[in-house]
């Protein structure tokens, strides 16, 4: 029987978070960092762990509020791809309310509401919620989250509080409460391709700095559109959530993320196939939720599985996935197309070519080097890239043999992998010599950068546009990340596009043969997770 | 009455035989059939090296109740074929721990004292536990964590169905009668109860293994362990 494990931090109830942690000295810096009074920006390329990490910040922070008076709230912005219609003004008052009611559940959560605090109905504009039923300010963004439905978005806003209302209020609740500060998560806070969303947001995540508010907010690298407002490393501490693949414990840190969730029968595959399991978790390139899928198409960890699955992943899928983007952007498909062409045709087969030449006592390379002055299209797709997690961002600054100074960036291991006709038998034999010294470089006028330096790169371009997220609504859900019986599920009452599952209530998906309150729910969770990812890119 | 009385018994008794010779017959299962019969002959193989060691014995009743759990499996005693696994490994762990202190071992026999679990495994001074492992084989220490992880998984999934967790009645046959999952499922962790077993034996006993040569004490310990580079080195 093939083990499933969780692959989305989504899919463990918030509580049960702490069971699956394996904790590393650097989740250990983060996670402090993300407790602590100063804003921070936490950034990683998806499945890298940036919700779980918010996620047990949020749950140590529960677990001690008695005795550190810090209230921990988590919201998420995933479903802002969808919000592209609504104006800056209806946009930014839809964070607020998020916002707000985001803390006012949180509060009623923690158990704090003996008696209640005026200041909390400022943040609820106007009733407190008993738990079900929506506060005024929540129903209002509900009203503004219709807006993908292309009704009219003319909603009254004037019920939302003024911001320093807001940070008034939570003043009053923390004095009230007896708390010392609440500390704001705020999940897949800016979207890459929406500059015009990341700049409202960032002027939202400095404005709401305060003695008694701290903000954390997860991004995905290559969010760069900070506005004028906001000045990173000033205004907030950048952390990484990239794990570093060449560090002593990586396998051994991989490995104890799998053994929270497999069973003995599983744990017996890996014990007794150590090479071909450490081979997917390099080929993972720090990414749990990859080497978790992949492992799941590999159970017995032979030979033969693991060259399948990474040829079918690495050499296909993860390129694919990558290419789907310009299907959904297409104002960036120049970038996107260009940085794919770049990667898989020139940076890959060099490394792969330099590995093949040296001998098995000299290092082994999987990185790359670019001029800190290359064409502004180049360093917008290798962005792309990062976002992706086809690349990775290693060091910024740093000197080429030439004494030229750039970035260096780690191409994903399993792709690179790939390239071999037998992974299993050859990708030990690279990992056990990666010297991090060894990167091939690319000065600013490089000869495969000639095209791009006339291009003009249309990232800070808001091109994504009303159509192109009419035209994602009405893809099919096969294309979603969810399991053949939940699409079937979705199916069987006629619910075949994205557009209708946002669409449907739970109720409707009841109407589904053997599928309850429970399973309703779940099901409409999961989609809904499934299609802000894809939204999202 | 005693007629009757013995009809049921009977009855049972040839479902039984029925899933038996179903579970025989199953030809894409010969090979699981094979390494589940193997381990009994493996793990005798292994502690027929230390029969003079007092608690040899210990390792005998291990290998007795595994073939328990074996008889049970092959007659569709699903339940009870999980629980005789688990005593099997719980008994081989005890073996390895009174192999360190004697006086345990004649307290135990002396009903003075009971095998306890939680102890068996505790991380810092368990039989898995690098602590000890360092004091036998030092270089095998590294692999504690992973083997005792591994013990642990084991040993849960198996009290669930020995405690009757409610998922295993839905996976569990309602009457005596042959089920190919739960078959396999069983021959699966019979397959890491051995390798467990011949991980804590080989670091206890890695001088025995070391002089008498992995060749010479058999496949067993090759076999089962012989992608960790640091035992095949034992027997050179």
């Amino acid at each position: 029987m093939v083990k499933d494990y969780y692959t989305r931090t989504e899919d463990i109830r918030p509580e049960d978070v702490l069971e699956y942690f394996v904790e590393t000295q650097k989740d250990r810096q983060i996670i402090d960092q993300l407790k602590s009074p100063q804003p921070t920006i936490l950034v990683g390329s998806r499945g890298v762990g940036k919700s779980f990490l918010l996620r047990v910040a949020q749950q140590e922070l529960l677990h001690d509020i008695r005795k550190n008076g810090v209230l921990p709230v988590y919201i998420t912005f995933s479903s802002s791809p969808l919000l592209q219609s609504l104006s800056n003004i209806q946009f930014y008052s839809w964070m607020l309310t998020k916002v707000c009611s985001g803390i006012s559940r949180a509060v009623s959560r923690a158990g704090l509401l003996v008696n209640i605090p005026k200041s909390l109905k400022t943040l609820a504009g106007g009733t407190i919620s008993n738990g079900t039923e929506s506060t005024p300010l929540e129903s209002i963004q509900e009203q503004l989250e219709d807006a993908w439905r292309g009704e009219q978005t003319d909603v009254d806003t004037s019920k939302i509080p003024e911001l320093e209302d807001i940070k008034d209020a939570i003043e009053d609740l923390v004095d009230a409460l007896e708390l010392k500060r609440v500390v704001l998560f705020i999940d897949e806070a800016a979207h890459i391709f929406l500059p015009r969303q990341q700049r409202l947001f960032f002027s939202l995540f400095r404005d709401l700095r305060s003695p008694f508010l701290a903000c954390k907010a997860a991004v995905y690298p290559g969010v760069t559109s900070y506005g004028t407002d906001f000045q990173p490393i000033h205004d907030a501490a950048m952390v990484s959530a990239e794990r570093d693949i060449l560090g002593r414990d990586y396998i051994q840190n991989m490995r104890e993320i799998v053994e929270k969730q497999a069973d003995s029968d599983a744990l017996r595959y890996i014990q007794t196939n150590q090479n071909n399991f450490a081979t997917l978790a390099y080929a993972a390139s720090g990414n749990p939720r990859i080497l978790l899928k992949t492992l799941i198409r590999a159970p017995r960890l032979s030979s033969s599985e693991v060259n399948q699955v990474i040829k079918d992943y690495y050499r296909s899928e993860a390129w694919s996935e990558h290419s789907t983007l310009s299907a959904k952007y297409q104002g960036h498909t120049k970038l996107i197309d260009w940085g794919r062409n770049f990667i898989e045709q020139i940076v890959i087969p060099t490394l792969k070519r330099r590995n093949d030449e040296r001998s098995e006592s000299e290092g082994a390379t999987a990185f790359f080097w670019i001029h800190r002055d290359s064409p502004q299209f180049v360093q917008q797709a290798l962005q792309i890239l990062t976002y992706t997690g086809l690349i990775t961002e290693t060091g910024v600054g740093l000197r080429s043999k030439s004494n030229e100074i750039g970035t260096r960036y780690t191409v994903n291991l399993g792709c690179l992998f790939s390239m071999e006709s037998s992974p299993s038998a050859s990708a030990p034999v690279i990992w056990h010599r990666f010297d991090i010294r060894r990167m091939i470089e690319f000065t600013q006028n490089h000869p495969s950068f000639a095209n791009c330096i006339d291009q003009n790169p249309t990232l800070e371009n808001d091109t994504v546009n009303r159509q192109a997220l009419e035209d994602l609504l009405n893809k099919s859900i096969r294309q979603l990340d969810l399991t053949d019986w939940q699409k079937d599920t979705l199916e069987s009452i006629t619910l075949r596009t994205i557009r209708s599952v946002l669409s449907a209530t739970e109720s409707d998906i009841q109407k589904a043969y053997y599928v309850g309150e429970v399973r309703s729910r779940r099901i409409r969770n999961v989609a809904m997770a499934a299609i802000f990812e894809y939204l999202s890119g | 009455m005693h007629q009757n009385c013995d009809d049921f018994l009977k009855s049972l008794h040839n479902n039984q035989v029925s899933v038996f010779e179903q579970t025989i017959e199953q030809e894409g299962d010969t090979a699981h059939r094979a390494s589940a019969v193997q381990t009994v002959l493996d793990l005798s193989q292994c502690i027929e090296k230390v029969s003079n060691r007092p608690e040899h014995e210990v390792f005998e009743l291990s290998i007795k109740e595994y073939q328990h759990a074996l008889n049970a499996v092959c007659h569709g005693n699903y339940r009870q074929a999980f629980s005789s696994l688990r005593l099997a490994l719980e008994l081989w762990l005890a073996g390895i721990s009174f192999s360190t202190t004697e006086r345990e071992l004649r307290a135990w026999k002396a009903r003075k004292q009971d095998i306890v679990w939680g102890k068996l495994i505790d991380e810092n001074n368990g039989i898995l536990s690098k602590a000890l492992i360092s004091l036998f084989c030092p270089q095998l220490e590294q692999h504690a964590a992973s083997y005792r992880v591994i013990c642990e998984k084991i040993y849960r999934e198996c009290s669930e169905y020995v405690h009757g967790n409610h998922h295993t009645h839905a996976l569990l046959p309602q009457e005596i009668s042959f089920n190919q999952l739960t078959f396999r499922e069983w021959c699966a962790k019979s397959e890491t109860f051995k390798l467990v077993c011949l991980f804590c034996y080989t670091y206890r006993y890695s001088e025995i293994v070391a002089i008498t040569g992995l060749a010479n004490i058999g496949q067993p310990i090759g076999d089962a362990l012989g992608h960790i580079p640091e035992i095949r080195s034992l027997g050179n």
